[in-house]
């Protein structure tokens, strides 16, 4: 084809309105170079590019003679394939590269060569961006990189250079860009109330503010085009972080200045330096501090903007720079389409991390409440403070976070409440008590405080409401589930009253849990990574017993016998030994252990993730030791159903569906105690081990629907465990009922049991209590 | 009492610190010292590795003009390590003092470093020693030696390594007068950098930002975050001219893990940094 059959080709794929003048016969001559088959493969695939990005098609026609070097005509599907890819995962730029070396990058990245990918970054950074963070942070994948402030997204793979070094660091700063989001407080830019710059802009624009919850939505949405006051608000945050990168970590500062300049020398100008987007582009070549950009930017942005750099610049005066800059640019000739920004920026997203701390924020009254109500005592706080508004009852958790959410511009109508804070900051006041704050919980309240300036007064209530009281219960029978396992057991019945069993009181049913989903089980390894690491090798160094060793070359004390025997070696003038020392070596458990789970209806929520963690903790560590154990859960209403679940035998192997019944273990019905403890020891008995252990994992109190209750159901664990004690089986009990302490002595015996009393501790205390007994 | 006055004089020389050592004191530490020592009290030092608790104790023996006699625990130090035992020598056995008996003789300080990695049989040995009867039976020997006015008792522990099976029992620990040590606030950490490792403020604070930052990295697995004595480490090293991260590799990144991820997201922060 010549030049002019191959533009009228084009001109029937393309609609010509998309063509400049003289610019189709300028691709159609860098086509007519070609061999005629390889010209109607690049024409061919021409439709499979252009719905997706004109401008992609252009890059691709301008530089087929690269690609079919590299791939020739019959492979040119791949490459292009990979520039859709590139486009799709991060537009223009992404492809770019791709583009301009007629693919020679991606096939080295075929090859395994090149590419700083998430997958093979993300174990590297995310324990860097913890490390910068100082505190833990989800890193996932994401379209581009981006924060809630609790999680980091990073993009899937950053392909600007050819070498992996140079990607690599781009995608180090991406994720230090988005940890610097977090440190400078991008996402909290509300200025103290009583500013007039919210109402000024209202006048300004004849706006009002809006509802969503998110305060910087809101503070876009005041401007008549909120987008481009997001996209200021983004680029001045981004100023902000990219001022601080110098400063707080000077070596990749140092590094990134020959990979930047070389980035942005490489970076396409667009078309209209006088446009918005030319604006927008030399600003962004300040930030980064290319140079020459100085001279580009005019003297009112740059008085806006420097101050910004100073480390004392807040989140709340970058807002009001968007304020300033915004008529600037809003005069700015538009009509270019927006550069795609560089990947190490990320985007901004405010609603996210506005959910993020709303989310947090409600975990933090849930640990307040959970933490406080145990230290109050509620007689003296609800007599005199008649404030508690629903008493006794539990308290509707989305009401208060409505309550804080209706108005996001100021916080006035967050009720501190006088007498919550009374300057004392080691101290709130609760009711009528002044509750001084543990030293566990300073962090946390401090945390409050931050967010909301105080600690509000629907706290205290929910500590008040709730102070002292369990979690609520199950009320009404269920229908049992899960598979028989076996045949229902009968088992006798401690009656205190007459000091007498009821002979074949109860039956316990032995059921199958059904194998849930392990994502649960992978979660949780993920999120207990480290803590496991150390339980592992804590638990390592258990794997021993200790026995003495006698006729050592070196030891504690001398061996007697063999000493003896040395000397008289001697005298006999026969070789002498001089192994005559006892050494006390170590080796060797023998313990089979049985973990009985509380599955009764009010380990509901946080109680019952909280026990599946322990357990997968537990058991990927025990796996570690050697130990015979067993884990079942239990549950049950009436005599009659006390149900068992079967999780793992004693000498069943630890695998997938174990683990799958861990995840399936969820609340059922009530807690009848006695039935499964004398099931479980009938099974301990049986099983050969030196030492027999029965740990019970519960919630409260032994309870039923029917009579077991309060004496009589204490009584009759009690007498559970003596028999079991009897048996040669030790029980231990890992509570969770800060009331525990009236009852659990009495059942198990001063030293066979432990309160925990925050549910978070369980996980980590479970794994760590077992040690301790074990050793 | 067969043992000849002249290698406890010896020992007591051996022991002595003659040249002030170095410290910043974190808070009242050295006056609570002061206090339990003119009193006959013992000392619980506290606090994780590297934060100062040995050369605490050197600026105690310094200023108190005593003799120290440090004994480092381990799993296998048992009674007989530390009191002392009977050696065969050529048929005969011969008993020989252990550190401890050695210090309660001369009068000295006795400092046993991370006490609850020694064997449980131990704390039997201190408790009399660490009331106030201030004696130490030789069950051997059937000896029973009165602790004289100058013998100080001093236990460190980490309660960060091992919250249960480590634990000191409450009825060892309650005898005790406790000094908790931690990481110094940032400035002091960053003038005891400098100063230790002689260099200038500057990469001493970007030693103390290092440090911070593992310090965060318990939950992704790091049992412990650098502590000072491994930035001074790192100090010296860049003060004897080797490059910045090569000596922070070798001090502080090598050093905290093997674990080749953390080790490379430790190296990010490294040369982040420097």
């Amino acid at each position: 084809m010549n030049e002019a059959q191959i533009s009228r080709r084009l001109e029937r794929l393309i609609r010509p309105g998309h063509f400049a003048d003289g610019e189709i016969e300028q691709y159609a001559e860098v086509l007519a170079q070609l061999p005629e088959s390889a010209q109607r493969r690049v024409l061919d695939l021409v439709p499979s590019l252009w719905p997706v990005s004109h401008a992609l098609t252009f890059s691709f026609l301008r530089n087929a003679a690269r690609g079919l070097e590299v791939f020739g005509e019959t492979r040119l599907q791949i490459w292009v394939g990979a520039l859709l890819d590139a486009y799709e995962a991060g537009g223009l730029e992404q492809a770019r590269p791709v583009i301009a070396d007629g693919g020679r990058a991606l096939v080295r990245e075929l090859r395994g060569e090149n590419g700083a990918r998430y997958r093979d970054v993300v174990g590297l950074l995310h324990p860097y961006l913890c490390a910068l963070a100082g505190r833990h942070l989800e890193v996932a994948e994401g379209r581009e990189a981006a924060t809630d402030t609790a999680v980091v997204w990073l993009p899937r793979r950053i392909v600007v250079f050819e070498d992996l070094d140079r990607n690599f660091l781009l995608f180090k700063l991406a994720a230090t860009v988005q940890w610097g989001h977090i440190a400078a407080g991008t996402y909290r830019a509300e200025p103290p109330s009583g500013d007039p710059l919210v109402p000024g802009l209202e006048r300004r624009f004849g706006t009002s503010w809006g509802a969503n919850p998110a305060w910087l939505v809101n503070y876009f949405g005041l401007f008549p085009e909120p987008d481009l006051a997001q996209r200021l608000y983004h680029t001045v945050a981004t100023l902000r972080v990219a001022a601080r990168i110098p400063t707080q970590l000077p070596g990749l500062g140092r590094e990134a200045v020959p990979v930047l300049a070389e980035y942005f020398s490489r970076r396409s100008v667009p078309a209209t330096p006088d446009g918005r987007e030319g604006w927008f582009e030399s600003l962004r070549r300040w930030i980064w501090n290319q140079p020459g950009a100085d001279a580009d930017l005019p003297p009112p942005v740059s008085a806006l903007l420097l101050p910004l750099r100073q480390p004392i610049a807040t989140a709340a005066d970058a807002a009001r720079a968007v304020a300033g800059l915004y008529p600037l640019v809003d005069a700015l000739p538009t009509g270019e389409s927006a550069a795609e920004p560089p990947s190490f920026e990320g985007a901004l997203r405010p609603s996210l991390a506005e959910e993020r701390r709303r989310a947090r924020r409600e975990e933090a009254r849930e640990e307040f409440i959970a933490a406080f109500r145990a230290l109050v005592d509620p007689l003296a706080a609800g007599e005199q403070d008649g404030a508690a508004p629903d008493s006794g009852e539990r308290e509707p958790t989305g009401k208060v976070a409505r309550e804080e959410g209706g108005d996001t511009r100021s916080r006035a109508d967050i009720n501190i409440g006088k007498g919550v804070d009374e300057g004392r900051p080691d101290f709130v006041r609760i009711g009528a008590q002044q509750v001084e704050i543990p030293q566990e919980q300073r962090a946390l309240v401090e945390e409050i405080r931050r967010d909301l300036g105080g600690v509000p007064t629907s706290y205290v209530s929910g500590v008040i409401a709730r102070a002292g009281s369990a979690a609520g219960r199950f009320a009404g029978p269920a229908v049992p589930e899960g598979p028989r396992a076996a045949e229902a057991l009968v088992y006798d019945e401690w009656d205190f009253r007459r000091a007498g069993f009821r002979r074949g009181w109860c039956s316990v049913h032995p059921l199958e849990l059904e194998p849930g989903d392990t994502t649960f089980v992978r979660a949780t390894l993920q999120r207990y990574r480290g803590p496991l690491l150390r339980i592992r090798r804590a638990f390592e160094r258990l794997r021993t017993g200790e026995h003495l060793v006698r006729r050592q070359l070196d030891g504690d004390e001398v061996d007697i016998d063999a000493a003896i025997e040395a000397r008289a070696d001697r005298i006999a003038g026969r070789a002498v030994s001089d192994r005559v020392f006892i050494h006390l070596a170590r080796d060797r458990r023998d313990i089979a252990v049985v973990f009985l789970v509380d599955m009764s209806s009010s380990t509901e929520g946080w109680v019952n993730t909280a026990i599946r963690e322990s357990l997968v903790l537990l058991c990927e560590s025990l796996e570690v030791l050697g130990d015979r154990w067993g884990v079942y859960g239990f549950s049950g209403i009436r005599r009659l159903r006390s149900e068992l679940y079967h999780i793992k035998d004693l000498d069943e192997p630890y695998g997938e569906q174990v683990r799958g019944r861990i995840a399936a273990i969820t609340p059922r019905d009530y807690t009848r105690m006695g039935p499964p403890i004398r099931h479980v020891t009938r099974l301990l008995r049986a099983a050969e081990a030196k030492s027999r252990l029965l740990v019970i994992l519960s919630d409260g109190k032994p309870e039923d629907y029917d009579e077991y209750k309060g004496d009589y159901a204490v009584e009759d664990t009690r007498h559970a465990l003596t028999e079991a004690k009897l048996a040669g089986v030790h029980p231990f009990c890992i509570t969770l009922d800060p009331k525990a302490h009236d009852y659990v002595a009495h059942l198990f015996g001063e030293v066979s049991y432990v309160v925990i009393d925050a549910v978070a501790k369980l996980p980590l205390r479970v794994p760590e209590i077992y040690r301790a007994l074990t050793s | 009492m067969t043992e000849p006055e002249e290698p406890l004089a010896q020992m007591a020389a051996d022991h002595l610190i003659t040249d002030e050592p170095y410290y910043l004191p974190q808070g009242t530490e050295l006056e609570i010292a002061r206090a339990a020592d003119r009193n006959g009290l013992p000392l619980l030092l506290k606090g994780p590795t590297g934060c100062g608790k040995t050369r605490f104790m050197l600026r105690l023996a310094w200023e108190l003009r005593r003799p120290l006699v440090s004994v480092s625990c381990h799993d296998d130090l048992s009674t007989g390590d530390l009191v002392g035992r009977y050696l065969i020598r050529g048929g005969d056995t011969v008993w020989t003092d252990g550190p401890l008996t050695v210090a309660v003789r001369a009068g000295a300080i006795c400092y046993l470093d991370e006490i609850v990695e020694a064997r449980k049989d131990t704390t039997v040995v201190i408790h009399p020693l660490a009331d106030e009867r201030r004696e130490l039976p030789i069950e051997k020997r059937g000896e029973l030696i009165k602790a004289p006015p100058g013998f100080l008792l001093a236990v460190s522990y980490n309660p960060g390594y091992q919250s249960v099976l480590k634990d000191l029992k409450p009825s060892t620990r309650q005898r005790f007068v406790s000094l908790e040590f931690t990481f110094p606030p940032a400035q002091l950490e960053e003038e005891i950098v400098r100063h230790e490792a002689g260099i200038d403020a500057e990469t001493a604070g970007l030693l103390v930002r290092l440090g911070a930052m593992t310090r965060g990295l318990r939950d992704s697995g790091l049992t412990e975050g650098a502590s000072p004595r491994l930035l001074i480490h790192a100090g010296k090293l860049i003060r004897a001219g080797v490059a910045p991260r090569t000596a922070c590799r070798a001090a502080i990144t090598e050093t905290l893990t093997d674990d080749r991820e953390l080790h490379l997201a430790l190296d990010e922060l490294v040369s982040s940094l420097f």
